[in-house]
């Protein structure tokens, strides 16, 4: 099984240029751990749910809600967003990529072809996969696109 | 497979009133990222490292002016644990601890045995036993096979060869005829779908002569496509993410034909994977 098996394709991406606050609310929207950032059609950078709660006031912040979500907005993700992203080809071993996202601790891992993002592995499509191999169920169809 | 066997270490765990940053500095000594919190003997929360960094000071300094640090040092783990965690019993079954995960959105699970706990498994650890199960029932092998046939005698061998390849690996075929792209000409296309259609059909019943022949069953998909040969060969092949393309060897040649460059050499440079030439037949029986 490779990447291109388990990858789902036309996968969600925010673009370099949005806020941290978008990038946030797409994380959220779509139950996503971790959320490509693209130039066009090329990868650039990873956000993850870590990064967003790094950047997050603290719990001894002084500002409101609607302050927060006002700075957030402010944001732009390429100063949040992993630069130079962890990424596997489509015909990387399934196997190899599951070990890197936990290595990397990796919600999800971004598949391109050249610098183009082409897929998505989630640790839930993943987990779906674990819950129906140990089951002795047929694999899931192949995620659909999300 | 209980995810009890998943538990390597005894649990590690603190308290409600322990100081944010205590808790923390443990994890971080232990190398983990969550902390079950437990009040006299019994499980009142868990402590994600993403809790931690969430209540602490913000990465980004525009926002951070704002955090309060005397506040931020007063913080305890109560502060910013999740209540009411979800729990799961030292036999719960991987496979349904892997679905509750991802039903429910969680990283980690404290693991009760007689109500007291007994360790925590993360997605990190169900991954692992995936990346087990893959190694073991799952080895990559070819996934698909890319053969490319022509309408010349004796490129069926170069099929024939693919399609015992696929069957005896498992591998998906797609048996790839590329004609040179045809000028177009108005009024022309329907002839131009015609042909096509009958090029497809002829390499589809060449597949089907040789399974027949062979007396095997294999599903084989088969594709014409129209322009330089090579480069057509190499983006289909990308495109299926092919593991191996199959071709045959060009026919015997005179000395100036030799020179000149064969698809294997042109498709070399291109090719996204491993290619296959297959030989004449004559050129094989001559070795024996």
């Amino acid at each position: 099984m490779r990447a291109a098996d388990r990858m789902r394709r036309e996968p969600v991406a925010v673009a370099a240029a949005e806020s941290l606050g978008h990038g946030a609310r797409v994380l959220a929207r779509h139950r996503l751990g971790a959320v490509p950032v693209v130039r066009g059609d090329a990868l650039v950078g990873l956000l993850d749910a870590a990064d967003v709660a790094r950047a997050h006031p603290s719990a001894a912040t002084s500002l409101a809600i609607g302050e927060i979500h006002g700075r957030l907005d402010r944001v732009r993700l390429d100063r949040i967003a992993r630069p130079d992203p962890p990424a596997v080809g489509r015909r990387t071993p399934l196997a190899d990529a599951v070990r890197l996202m936990r290595t990397r601790r990796l919600a999800a891992l971004p598949v391109i072809q050249g610098d183009r993002l082409v897929g998505l592995l989630t640790d839930d499509d993943l987990l779906e996969l674990l819950a129906a191999l140990l089951d002795g169920e047929p694999p899931p169809s192949r995620p659909r696109a999300a | 497979m209980h995810i009890k066997t998943l538990l390597t270490r005894p649990a590690i765990t603190t308290g409600p009133a322990t100081p944010l940053r205590d808790a923390h500095a443990l994890m971080r000594r232990r190398g983990i990222r969550h902390l079950p919190v437990v009040d006299t003997g019994r499980l009142v929360g868990m402590l994600a490292e993403r809790d931690v960094e969430r209540a602490s000071a913000s990465s980004v300094p525009e926002i951070a002016r704002h955090d309060w640090a005397e506040g931020l040092a007063g913080l305890v783990v109560a502060d910013a644990m999740a209540r009411g965690p979800l729990a799961l019993h030292a036999q719960t079954a991987v496979a349904e601890a892997a679905r509750l995960a991802r039903d429910h959105g969680v990283d980690a699970f404290p693991v009760l045995d007689d109500g007291l706990v007994v360790g925590v498994v993360t997605r990190s650890d169900l991954l692992a036993v995936l990346s087990g199960l893959l190694d073991h029932r799952h080895p990559t092998g070819l996934g698909h096979v890319l053969a490319a046939t022509s309408l010349r005698p004796g490129a069926a061998r170069a099929l024939g060869e693919a399609l015992r390849i696929a069957a005896t690996t498992g591998a998906a075929l797609t048996a790839l005829h590329v004609r040179a792209a045809a000028r177009p000409v108005p009024g022309r296309e329907e002839q131009e779908r015609v042909a096509i259609e009958r090029v497809r059909r002829h390499v589809a019943d060449e597949a089907m002569a040789i399974l027949r022949a062979t007396g095997r069953a294999q599903d084989v998909r088969c594709e014409v496509a129209e322009g330089p040969v090579a480069r057509e060969i190499a983006r289909r092949a990308e495109e299926l993410d092919a593991d191996l393309i199959v071709i045959g060897a060009p026919a015997r040649r005179r000395v100036l034909g030799a020179l000149l460059p064969t698809l294997g050499d042109r498709l070399t440079p291109l090719a996204p994977c491993p290619m296959l030439t297959i030989p004449r037949a004559g050129a094989l029986d001559a070795r024996g």
